[in-house]
């Protein structure tokens, strides 16, 4: 008989955990998320179901287990909290955007898990801003208002920002 | 952080990637997380090797309680859960033997060998004659097949009780005593059956339960909704 190998690597395990912190935000929260995930990838395994991509499977699950308990808590937001606001959604072209380091990191926090639930599929997976809102089915619209908010923190986009003009990475306007 | 990043913006991406990378589990959760796993895959084959054999266990050694020590809840759900069954089936099993009361009153009347209140050579006699009972007495197709009498050697019959309950009682006369040419009295008791009043008793028609008592051979069976009590010598 063969013996099946693990599943998740210290490195899938650990991607994870930045996945479950960027949700939540919370280490004793984002290991919970982790251990739920991790468990309900081993009960489907056990159950003969072949899963090709674990790190993916589980990332989902993560996904899915925060949203319910926001949904318990009720502090996932919804459109209506947006309509409120008074927002833009004019495109922003956030390969060009640029934030100090340590501003970032004190804002984090502020923004939305939603938010940031985006711009961890694009900065970390690779994804444009488009694919991440359709793939996790986040009004584009919504998004993009957060994003001038965010803009206001950084860095001017002209061509008097040197880094700006050095910049090589493909345009993806919003 | 450093002053350096404090001092000159860098790209967003560059910047989030940054911050969600700080994150990280310690070795130890690393490796719990791994074990686990580990753990999980080495049940799932185990219990894989079990069902090969054709046995089926359940999983309930140190690795399940070891992963139910990370949820006391569960834990303790599941231990409330063990004390019903254990309970449950304590209750099951205390359903007390009435088998053998029941053969001793059986046996006890069988002996006392008391006049005959109806003689017939038929049930539709017996029938007749039994009408403050509340069932109607059967021809046993046990009593045929397995100790291979019938009407012709049906004496008659009286009334009498079983554990409180109005029963009848029919004699026989067997003429082949363990299949040789004989003479001996055989009595057939016959109540409704109650599990309540009477226990478990087998409904298998091959496998009477059998007592023996004072001497005397007594088959217990359920037939048709009734009990079936015979006497016989053993």
């Amino acid at each position: 008989m063969s013996k099946i190998d693990i599943q998740l690597q210290s490195d899938d395990l650990q991607s994870l955990y930045q996945y479950a912190m960027v949700l939540c935000q919370n280490p004793s929260n984002a290991q919970d998320l982790l251990q739920s995930g991790v468990e309900v990838l081993l009960r489907e395994t056990n159950k003969g179901k072949t899963i090709k991509q674990p790190r993916a499977y589980v990332r989902r699950v993560i996904r899915n287990l925060f949203i319910d308990q926001c949904r318990a808590n009720q502090y996932w937001q919804t459109d209506e909290y947006q309509e409120k606001a008074s927002y833009d959604i004019s495109p922003v072209d956030i390969e060009q955007l640029h934030i100090d380091q340590q501003l970032l990191q004190n804002i984090w926090g502020t923004l939305s898990a939603m938010d940031r639930d985006i711009l961890y599929h694009w900065a970390i997976l690779g994804y444009s801003t488009d694919e991440a809102c359709e793939i996790l089915e986040i009004p584009r619209g919504t998004f993009l208002s957060r994003m001038h908010r965010l803009k206001k923190h950084c860095a001017p986009l002209d061509d008097s920002n040197p880094q700006h003009g050095n910049d090589k990475k493909t345009r993806q306007p919003l | 952080m450093n002053d350096k990043t404090q001092s000159s913006p860098i790209p967003l991406k560059a910047a989030t990637k940054t911050t969600i990378e700080k994150n990280t589990l310690s070795d130890t959760q690393v490796n719990s997380l791994l074990d686990l796993q580990k753990d999980r895959l080495d049940k799932s084959d185990s219990r894989f090797a079990q069902a090969e054999n054709g046995i089926n266990t359940v999983d309930k050694d140190g690795g399940l309680l070891a992963r139910l020590s990370h949820h006391p809840k569960r834990l303790t759900s599941l231990a409330t859960m063990a004390i019903f069954a254990i309970a449950l089936s304590l209750w099951v099993n205390n359903t007390p033997d009435y088998s053998y009361q029941i053969a001793q009153e059986a046996a006890k009347n069988h002996l006392t060998l008391k006049p005959l209140e109806v003689q017939t050579q038929s049930m539709d006699g017996i029938r007749g004659y039994f009408t403050q009972l509340d069932f109607s007495p059967v021809q046993s197709s046990v009593l045929n097949q397995r100790f291979l009498l019938s009407d012709q050697h049906l004496l008659g019959g009286r009334y009498c009780s079983i554990k409180g309950v109005t029963a009848a009682q029919l004699r026989y006369n067997d003429v082949l005593v363990n299949k040789k040419p004989g003479n001996q009295l055989v009595t057939l008791y016959q109540v409704p059956y109650d599990p309540e009043i009477y226990g478990d008793i087998p409904s298998d028609k091959d496998a009477p339960t059998v007592v023996n008592v004072k001497g005397l051979s007594v088959s217990l069976w359920v037939e048709k909704g009734l009990l079936m009590v015979l006497t016989s010598q053993g």
